[in-house]
Formats: C-alpha cells, structure tokens, sequence
C-alpha cells in the first residue's frame, strides 16, 4: 500500500551536477534555498529542518553522492512516515533531479493542508533570497 | 486490486478477488485488511463471504493529495534551479 501513492517530479536544472548535489545535501546549502536545516549527508544522521513551529524531522537512508539521496521525512505533530528519495544524474543540457515522496497516505488531512501553506511560505521566504542574491550579483 | 474493484460494477468477495489475482486468499485477505485500513475499500461480510468494495470518493481525496505534494516539491524545484543558477551566475561573473 505505502507503496502505491508516490508524488514525483523531474526537472532537468541548467548546473552541474555537483552543485546541485551540494544545494540539497549540505545543510547550510539546504538553508539557502529550502528550509532551515541541521542536516548531513551521512546515513544514519538524524536530520531536523525547521520551518516556524514546524519541524521536520527524519533519518538519512541512502547517500551515493553525487547522485542518490533518500531520507525520511516525518512532520511534528503528526503521524505516519514518509520517505524522500533524490536523484542525480549528469545530462547534457545539466542536471536532471527526480524526487519522489512515498507512505504519503499514511499522513491524515491536516499534513496536506500543512504541506499546501508550506508551499506559499517557503516560496516567500526563497524570492527574498533570490532578490538579495540578484543585488549581490549587481 | 484495488483498480479491479474500481472496475467492479458491484461488490466483489474476497474468493473471487484471489482467483483474479496472482495471489493466494491469505494474501488477498492482508492487503483488503490495509486498503480498509486507508479508508479505501469497505467490506460487509454476509455469512461465511466477504464483500469488497472500493470507495471512490476516498480515492479522490487521496489523488488530491498526491497532486499537492507534486505542486510543493515542484516549488521546492523551482526554488533549486534558482538557487543553483544564481550560484552559477555569481561564479561566472
């Protein structure tokens, strides 16, 4: 069953590989573009991002850099485990990065909504930091 | 299994669902047990048989759910290939 229900994306990005492996394993990097985080590309490192009241929390299951990262991916507050699993790989036009979220059944109606407000405010949060990066950049 | 009570104009029971899956009734019976679980399936059990029926309604919710994890790590990727080609950008200059 927890099989069943997967959410996917895939993108290729115009980077490369190893930066983009970077952007989403090293926690400072997280923190510039996702969420605050205390994270470690390490299994068996558990990780904890943090978005207002919410944490997040999990362990890192699989880290084959520059190219498969997976951990689990628990909401405070709530119950059931979900898992996320990256992707890497070298294409010619960049990077192409798949996501794919799974278990996310086992999370009641209160996680979607959670996940829908996130979507807004981290949204918010990241054009603040594209802005200061494009001054930056001037 | 699931898909073939979907399909299903009317209830099925679990005998006649293992005998149109690749699995045996034990097995039949263990995965009924967690579509329930998820509020998929409903069963009613009339003498010795066991009805099965999928709730649609519940299978909206859950596709619903779906999509809105692919729109968060969408923005998430959106976000990334920002990120990434600003990074890219800066060492560039």
């Amino acid at each position: 069953m927890s099989n069943e229900l997967v959410a996917r994306v895939e993108r290729v990005i115009e980077a490369d590989l190893a930066t983009v492996w970077e952007a989403i394993s090293s926690g400072a990097e997280i923190g510039r573009w996702f969420i605050q985080a205390d994270f470690e590309p390490v299994v068996g490192y558990a990780y904890t991002f943090t978005h207002e009241d919410t944490r997040i929390t999990g362990v890192v299951k699989r880290c084959e850099p520059p190219n498969v990262l997976e951990y689990t991916w628990n909401v405070s507050g709530l119950d059931g485990e979900t898992t996320v699993l990256w992707r890497l790989a070298a294409v010619d036009a960049g990077t192409r990065v798949e996501i794919a979220h799974t278990g996310i059944e086992s999370l009641g109606d209160a996680a979607q909504m959670m996940m829908s407000k996130f979507a807004g405010g981290w949204e918010q949060a990241l054009d603040g930091l594209t802005e200061l990066l494009v001054v930056t950049a001037e | 299994m699931f898909t073939r009570l979907v399909e299903s104009p009317e209830p099925l029971t679990l005998g006649e669902l293992s005998r149109q899956m690749p699995f045996s009734r034990q097995a039949a019976r263990k995965h009924i047990t967690q579509l329930v679980h998820a509020d998929l399936v409903s069963t009613h059990q009339v003498g010795r048989r066991v009805f099965c029926q999928a709730n649609p309604a519940r299978l909206r919710d859950v596709h619903s759910w779906v999509e809105r994890y692919e729109s968060f790590w969408s923005s998430a990727v959106d976000e990334l290939t920002r990120y990434v080609e600003f990074r890219k950008q800066l060492e560039d200059e």
